[in-house]
């Protein structure tokens, strides 16, 4: 086929080949530029980053802008909440996920359709909306104010997670699972031998997706957590950026902590990463 | 993956246990603070641990205003002791939470009002009820870079009056080849010069006739203040910006003033240590030649939760921190926060030369205009109120509208549309 | 199928809906109800029309809402036409060095909201932004990116775009991969050109992802609130104030908990309402 191709359209091929190339490397480097940008910034002190002149090499300071950045709020605590809450709140998200999401894939039952319908319903409400009865129900009625627990909470319904599982779920093929239902196996054990680690991949792509929810998450822990030792990174940020002080390198230096770990991960696990955002919304 | 998140659950299930077995301290006070007034409050609460043995006051930062919001829409819960708020924010919540915050009467709160400005202390009641104490005040003055000015040859007394603050601005633009101006104003983001000259004026958003809330917003005062605001936008001579904008522009001599409240002070101070020796102080401009050359911006009291265990003694610490004028004095100097507390006026701390000021006695020139400050309220409304003004203030400095008049008209009705109140 | 016993599939969801009960399902109801109270009385009276009402006689919310359609009709198609391209161009034979273009379009993808709005807001800065150097460089004069309202709105689109265009290029993608290799093989025997596959198999055979990335990225720019706080504020005046953030600000700063909510659930049924538009528009009966 390829041979075919070049036979028909040579020359096209090879203008074709220069120019997709090179508009791929263009948008390449801008799209990287903010992410490159953001580590320079994060070397060089106030002074030289309002120079006024393009600065396009690594300064420096960044211990020196880290060591601010600790001194005005413990960064690296907040972001080790952030990955205690973000983990958390995958884990029992997975979980909960995976159950309503197999259960509405693989059974019949009165109800099934409204709990769908609910779902999507869900997925358009504005969490602001109802942060503040949910904060009364949690933090009110189950005195959970200031616990990792209270945050993570409402992160276990979560819609998107179900609707991702059940499409999953759905694209098994169903054979395997009353095989072994006529073998006499049970549900649970069906679906924790057979059915989970069928969608492993599927599971790693959604655990990605709710991490970066709960990581993301800013209105909800910051009402819940009161002191600032269980603050977690966006609070930590959001706070550095109202203070009277505004210190840009050691901002970014906050910045870089929050970011480079999670872009070097998903450089090691693109693969698997994409393919289960792809998965996940066409099936 | 899967046994380390147990594992880390596992730990902060129990941490959860251990923290909610010993929250409950009735020893143990909390204060709610933001950023330099939480680090003042920090080493007043230090202060008053080691005369109080029995009590211990523990002061949080914390980003005060969504937390408090939900801890009182909820009914009293997850709130401190004690809380800042500030003068401008404190009506909203003692209108529409007066059962979140303990009225002060009862612990004699009438003995401290003569140690204040009348006008420190309107926006903390409701009705006969005190619910706050006044803590800082923002005497609006006029901040200055000294050697940016001499460069373009300003004095002080060029800009006594607004329209010299704009001549000024065409002097120093023309000095610094167009690179300085005079100031950056928060004009498309918020009112902060537009309700300065307004109160100057004696115009105010809001006002009361026969115990009734009332717009006043399209009056000449105000009229007149936002014409002077885009007066000064058309020049040249002010930019927009936000508060990081601003310090960084000044730090940087793209701007050479800031017209703003008393507490920039310490901003100021400690955010440009390089420019020791350079700035200096004067009062706001006036509109016209011996105008009002005085105003209120910002400046906030603290308040005691309904939910607190110990009222008594918050209380007790509200007064050691307010009310003492070394305290009040301390943290003048470690933190530029002005107290509102008169008798801080004779302690010979404020008519003592600065030296970051060049060795001016600033806070005498501080002091000086507070006794010509109007008292205004920001009322309930006052956060709805301002979202549709700067729309409009924005607009109208745009040119959208014909004149100021129009302008304000417009504000006014919608405001109407939004409060239900009356237009005067 | 049918399970041995009827209570398994709800023993399965259980956790979901006890979970979802609590903590989302009262605070939905609860907060609905609020928006026919008016919460400023005091008790809070029940009104019917106190807060829906005034809607549609708000400019505010009026102004406010243009500022997130404007988004939705301009910035959206925009970005997927754009998420198209880098697909089709990831896809594509000719395409040297994948990995790294691949990486390099995804990788905001894992960037936090609070994070990326902040690199943003320096990158942009009107006085000292590496954009504006940039420009300045090149001989254009600064953009006031902050300072004006044309800016405003672009700096938004701007990093909106840098943040969900590969987001929705990996959707994009895994349909492309799912378009079976005969049809393309078909007509290159019939010497059609690459534009042609484009534009007569390739956009067909899209149109259900496109069309699931387009309601995804309408409900998204519903709710969009972090940006635009954190990059301009919502300003200048109001020109890039979300209907979110007007919600927020009607909810938590003005205290208005019946107007807040109202505000809300207006967004819920537009959203709603829209994704049914462009399931009619763009879907057939297999989307729905």
């Amino acid at each position: 086929m390829r041979s075919a191709t070049k036979r028909l359209f040579p020359k096209a091929d090879r203008w074709a080949k220069i120019s997709l190339n090179f508009f791929m490397l263009i948008v390449a480097i801008v799209w990287l530029t903010p992410l490159w940008m953001m580590t320079i910034y994060a070397s060089h002190d106030d002074q030289m980053i309002f120079s006024g002149s393009i600065i396009a090499h690594h300064g420096g300071q960044f211990l020196e802008n880290f060591a601010e950045l600790q001194s005005k709020q413990d960064f690296v605590r907040a972001i080790i909440n952030s990955v205690i809450v973000a983990s958390a709140g995958t884990f029992f998200g997975l979980v909960v996920s995976s159950l309503a999401g197999y259960a509405l894939a693989r059974f019949k039952f009165a109800g099934a359709k409204a709990i769908f319908a609910m779902i999507i319903f869900i997925l358009a409400v504005p969490g602001i909306a109802i942060v503040i009865p949910e904060y009364v129900i949690l933090v009110r009625y189950m005195g959970l104010s200031n616990t990792y627990f209270g945050v993570v909470l409402p992160y276990l319904a979560n819609a998107l997670g179900v609707f991702f599982m059940r499409q999953t779920f759905l694209a098994l093929p169903q054979e395997i699972m009353e095989a072994a239902y006529l073998d006499g196996a049970s549900e649970l054990r069906i679906f924790a031998k057979i059915a989970l680690p069928l969608v492993r991949p599927a599971m790693a792509s959604l655990a990605i997706i709710l991490f970066i929810a709960c990581w993301n998450d800013y209105l909800w822990p910051l009402l819940v957590l009161t002191t600032e030792a269980r603050q977690t990174a966006p609070i930590a940020l959001g706070r550095l950026v109202g203070l009277n002080t505004v210190a840009w390198g050691p901002m970014m230096v906050g910045v870089t902590l929050m970011t480079i770990p999670f872009v070097t991960l998903f450089l090691l696990l693109q693969r698997q990463i994409v393919s289960g955002i792809a998965n996940g919304a066409i099936k | 993956m899967n046994t380390s998140t147990k594992r880390i659950i596992g730990a902060l299930l129990v941490c959860n246990g251990i923290l909610l077995s010993t929250a409950a301290n009735a020893e143990e006070i909390t204060i709610w603070s933001w950023d330099t007034a939480a680090e003042a409050l920090k080493s007043v609460s230090e202060q008053y641990n080691a005369t109080n043995p029995a009590l211990t006051a523990n002061t949080v930062t914390s980003q005060v205003y969504d937390q408090l919001t939900a801890g009182c829409a909820a009914g009293g819960v997850n709130l401190p002791d004690v809380v800042s708020i500030e003068n401008g924010e404190a009506e909203r919540y003692i209108q529409q939470f007066p059962d979140c915050f303990v009225e002060l009467s009862q612990f004699g709160v009438d003995e401290l009002k003569p140690l204040f400005s009348d006008y420190k202390w309107v926006e903390l009641q409701s009705g006969d009820n005190t619910y706050g104490v006044p803590w800082d005040a923002g005497q609006v003055v006029t901040f200055y870079r000294a050697d940016l000015f001499d460069k373009a040859g300003i004095t002080a007394d060029d800009i006594a009056t607004w329209d010299g603050y704009i001549e000024a601005g065409k002097k120093l633009a023309a000095a610094t080849n167009g690179e300085t101006r005079m100031a950056l104003s928060n004009y498309t983001s918020g009112l902060n010069w537009f309700s300065v000259m307004a109160q100057q004026l004696g115009c105010s958003v809001f006002g009361e006739k026969n115990g009734e809330t009332t717009i006043r917003v399209n009056q000449a005062g105000c009229v007149r203040a936002l014409d002077q605001v885009k007066k000064l936008a058309d020049a040249g001579v002010i930019a927009p910006g936000g508060w990081s904008e601003k310090l960084t522009a000044l730090k940087t001599g793209k701007t050479a003033s800031a017209v703003y409240g008393a507490w920039y002070e310490g901003s100021v101070r400690n955010n440009m240590p390089e420019l020791s020796g350079q700035w200096r102080v004067t009062k706001m401009p006036a509109f016209e030649e011996g105008g009002k050359r005085a105003a209120n911006l910002g400046g906030s009291a603290l308040f005691i939760t309904a939910s607190s265990k110990n009222p008594a003694a918050a209380y007790d610490f509200v007064k050691f921190a307010l009310t003492k004028p070394e305290i009040q004095i301390g943290m003048l100097k470690s933190h530029g926060l002005v107290p509102s507390l008169l008798s801080t006026q004779s302690d010979e701390y404020m008519s003592s030369p600065q030296e970051y000021w060049g060795g001016q006695t600033i806070w005498k020139t501080i002091l000086e205009t507070s006794s010509d400050i109007e008292p205004v309220r920001a009322t309930p409304y006052g956060a709805e109120a301002g979202d549709i003004l700067v729309a409009i203030q924005t607009a109208f400095v745009e040119g959208k509208y014909d004149s100021a008049q129009a302008a304000l008209d417009e504000a006014a009705k919608q405001i109407k549309n939004a409060t239900g109140l009356t237009v005067e | 199928m049918s399970p041995k016993n009827r209570i398994t599939p709800y023993a399965f969801i259980a956790p979901y809906l006890i979970a979802f009960g609590c903590l989302w399902l009262i605070p939905i109801i609860y907060s609905f109800s609020m928006s026919f109270f008016n919460t400023r009385a005091r008790p809070w009276k029940f009104d019917m029309l106190h807060n829906w009402g005034r809607l549609f006689e708000d400019a505010l919310f009026l102004a406010t809402l243009k500022n997130t359609f404007l988004i939705i009709l301009v910035q959206v198609p925009f970005m997927l036409a754009l998420a198209v391209i880098f697909a089709v161009f990831l896809n594509s034979k000719l395409l040297f060095l994948k990995g790294i273009y691949r990486f390099a379009i995804f990788a905001p993808i894992v960037v936090a909201d609070a994070a990326y709005a902040v690199i943003f807001r320096l990158l942009f800065n009107d006085d000292f932004g590496f954009v504006n150097q940039l420009l300045n460089a090149v001989g254009i004069a600064d953009i006031a990116w902050t300072g004006s309202s044309a800016g405003a709105i672009a700096l938004i689109s701007i990093s909106l775009t840098w943040r969900w265009t590969g987001y929705n290029a990996v959707i994009i993608l895994a349909g492309l991969q799912s378009i079976p290799k005969d049809i393309y093989e078909a007509s290159e025997l019939d010497g059609a050109s690459r534009f042609t596959q484009f534009l007569y198999i390739t956009l067909p055979n899209l149109k259900p992802v496109i069309l699931l990335c387009l309601v995804l990225s309408t409900f998204g720019t519903l709710q969009l609130f972090t940006e635009p706080t954190l990059l301009t504020e919502g300003g200048p005046g109001v020109s890039t104030t979300t209907v979110a953030m007007y919600m927020y600000q009607q909810g938590f700063k003005s205290f208005n908990f019946g107007y807040g909510s109202a505000i809300a659930y207006f967004i819920v049924f537009i959203g709603l309402g829209l994704s049914l538009i462009q399931f009619k528009l763009l879907g057939s009966k297999s989307d729905a």
